[in-house]
């Protein structure tokens, strides 16, 4: 069984966060809320997005999964405004999402999810921890973007750095310790990240002011931020391209 | 319900049925791969159902590596290839179970494309292209999965000297038969030789037909018998074929080969390509030869009234005069022939396919945009056109924008393959016309065509 109510702001950041990474997704359920575990097809990039149920208006559910098409959840979304509410019940007998926004109702066939991966969060160990204002990140990528398909994620003791190297033009952005919200760094990092999944995820966080960065040394990163109101917590992480020696 | 074919896939390598040698090479091949030393990608080529895909799964497997896999039900442009093969390629992994597999450890991912010799059409446009890049920008290893190497290699021939070859054979009725007989004791049933045997002579060395036929029949059962493989009316065509063209040829006898013909499952049009090819071997006397010739012809009068007319109650003449007609035409004996042939006419077809097929759509893109038939535009206008496309770079750009021409297209009319310099450019420069913006001359010089115009004869088609 399943059954809520949410506004269409709240669920179009949920839908941008997942369709980041994966065209399908599997929604775990259970009375609490919602989460979802992913792997993108290129196997770059991981997806752990919890959604409690303070997120919704109205919000009950059982133990169980829902295979959903991303491109059909948008599509629906496209329908609302800001501030629509819109309702999404299950249909056990047939398999579909029921969705409706004001008077339309859109009956949504399910993606079956046995053939879905179940990933667990690996354990990684990520020795510095910084965060840093969302809108920092966004204009450091965006003057990245034209210069380079790739970044290269800094930090030392003394700040947090991101740097694009093109063929012939390079960008840094520098944010010396007392910019950033927190830092907790002993040692010099670095790794080297696609800009485009960099650049997706960041923009998933529209909503949260700042984003929480784990680093390592040629090692993935993982992000954290919240969306829904912090109601949403979301995990993202980044393996780190391998560099030609 | 659970295909068997997913279920019993072999887990491991060691598990593989068949093509050892392959098998050891492939397993080789990934224990010794390293950026910059040897093949980053290796092609299984071999028949359908012979476990190519199963090795390469298997072999992740093995080493704990990673799999992105991208086949025949995913669109594979250059756009969707570049997003996940290519970007899959440059980086570090994550596996499908959530850890992170990292090179420095050894553990790679293993990028699999299969049926990576068919990629057609629009939907799949410049994916050829896009596997190239992949290749040779890969951090990591790359397994390209084909049943026909040369459908893939003549449309490019950089993927076949980045890649390292391996092939694998049909499998043998023994190995197979093995096989089934281990996923019928694990399944639970009997199943006897004389049903084994037909299953596997049935299949010619495809383990997944073998597979899927015994799923079919032992579904719900606990045992299987010949009669249950014989009543679900397996019959191999291509011998009854064999047959008809014999009792029409041979027998002499107009009612034989009426009916030969009627219990066969071909249409009159296949059925006279084999009598054609066949009758100059059976018949040796110069006038049977010629009696039998003109009764077939006659027959072929009538096939043609069917295709232009759609009267399909003409071939029953059509098919008594090539059988009836043909077997009583001759008054010597008939040679023996041991052996028949298949019709050369169509393996010759089959093989200009794709040539005729590319060609047809080109005239029928001139044809549209100067109102002419597409035929008309293949006699008259293609031959100037491909002179001028192939010597005049402007040209051939604002055509290939404004026609829309396809990679394919434009590597049929350079006579280059579909990821060389030439055609790449002379799209991407049709693209950024479109896009508004205007040709950029300075890049022409950048390559030669080594074909000099009219060198190649379009009318052979």
């Amino acid at each position: 069984m399943f059954s809520a109510k949410a506004k269409s702001e709240v669920l179009r950041e949920v839908v941008d966060v997942i369709s980041t990474l994966v065209d399908e997704a599997k929604l775990n359920l259970n009375k609490d809320g919602l989460s979802v575990k992913a792997v993108d097809p290129a196997h770059v990039a991981m997806l752990d997005l919890s959604v409690g149920k303070d997120a919704f208006e109205e919000y009950s559910a059982d133990d169980q999964e829902m295979g959903v098409d991303m491109d059909k959840f948008k599509e629906v979304l496209k329908l609302a405004k800001a501030g629509d509410i819109i309702s999404m019940d299950y249909d056990e007998e047939k398999n579909r999402l029921i969705m409706s926004v004001g008077n339309i109702t859109r009956r949504m066939a399910l993606v079956d999810t046995a053939g879905m991966s179940d990933p667990k969060a690996p354990n990684l160990n990520l020795p510095v921890k910084v965060t840093v204002r969302a809108e920092e990140l966004r204009q450091g990528i965006r003057a990245s973007e034209s210069v380079s398909d790739h970044v290269a994620l800094i930090c030392s003791p003394d700040g947090f750095e991101m740097t694009s190297e093109g063929d012939t033009d390079s960008v840094n952005l520098k944010l010396p310790k007392d910019l950033l919200e927190s830092l907790d760094c002993k040692e010099t990092v670095r790794s080297l990240f696609p800009l485009d999944y960099f650049s997706n995820m960041v923009k998933a966080a529209s909503s949260a002011g700042s984003i929480t960065m784990f680093l390592g040394t040629d090692y993935p990163v993982k992000m954290e931020f919240t969306i829904s109101d912090e109601k949403g917590e979301v995990h993202y992480l980044l393996a780190p391209r391998i560099e030609s020696e | 319900m659970i295909e068997w074919t997913e279920k019993y896939r072999p887990a491991t390598l060691d598990k593989v049925v068949g093509n050892k040698a392959a098998v050891a090479d492939l397993r080789k091949w990934a224990e010794t791969w390293e950026v910059g030393r040897g093949k980053k990608a290796v092609i299984l080529a071999g028949g359908p159902g012979i476990g190519k895909t199963s090795a390469a799964l298997a072999l992740a497997n093995d080493l704990g590596w990673g799999v992105v896999e991208m086949n025949a039900s995913d669109t594979r442009n250059a756009t969707s290839v570049r997003k996940v093969a290519f970007l899959g390629a440059l980086g570090e992994t994550f596996t499908s179970e959530g850890e992170y597999a990292s090179s420095k450890e050894g553990r790679r991912k293993l990028i699999v494309l299969d049926e990576a010799d068919n990629l057609f059409g629009r939907e799949d446009a410049g994916g050829i292209g896009a596997i190239t890049e992949t290749i040779r920008a890969s951090k990591q290893p790359i397994v390209l999965i084909v049943n026909d190497y040369y459908a893939l290699t003549r449309r490019s021939s950089a993927i076949k000297s980045l890649c390292k070859t391996i092939r694998f054979e049909p499998l043998k009725s023994s190995e197979i038969k093995t096989a089934l007989r281990e996923i019928a004791k694990k399944e639970g049933f009997k199943i006897d030789e004389e049903a084994l045997d037909h299953i596997t002579e049935r299949v010619g060395g495809d383990m997944r037909a073998a597979v899927n036929d015994l799923q079919s029949l032992a579904e719900g059962k606990t045992e299987v018998t010949h009669d249950d493989v014989v009543a679900l009316g397996y019959r191999d065509v291509r011998k009854t074929i064999f047959e008809s063209v014999r009792d029409i040829l041979s027998s002499g006898s107009c009612r034989k080969s009426r009916e030969s013909c009627m219990a066969l499952d071909e249409a009159p049009d296949t059925l006279i390509l084999w009598i054609d090819e066949n009758l100059p071997l059976e018949y040796r006397e110069p006038s049977d030869l010629c009696a039998g010739l003109d009764s077939l012809s006659k027959a072929d009068v009538y096939l043609g009234r069917v295709r232009r007319k759609r009267h399909y109650r003409l071939w029953a003449y059509a098919s008594d005069l090539m059988t009836c007609g043909v077997s009583v035409a001759r008054k010597g004996s008939a040679y023996g022939q041991g052996r028949y042939r298949f019709p050369l006419w169509l393996s010759k077809m089959s093989r200009s396919r794709s040539v005729r097929r590319t060609l047809r759509s080109v005239s029928e893109k001139i044809g549209g945009e100067t109102h002419t038939s597409s035929n008309l535009a293949r006699t008259d206008i293609l031959p100037g056109f491909t002179y001028i496309f192939l010597n005049d770079f402007e040209f051939r750009v604002s055509m290939t924008a404004s026609l829309e021409l396809t990679e394919r297209e434009v590597s049929f009319l350079l006579g280059e393959k579909e990821d060389s310099t030439a055609v790449k450019q002379t799209v991407e420069q049709a693209k950024r016309i479109k896009e508004g913006g205007s040709v950029e001359i300075k890049e022409i010089e950048d390559f030669e065509l080594d074909k000099e115009p009219g060198q190649r004869d379009l009318s052979q088609f």
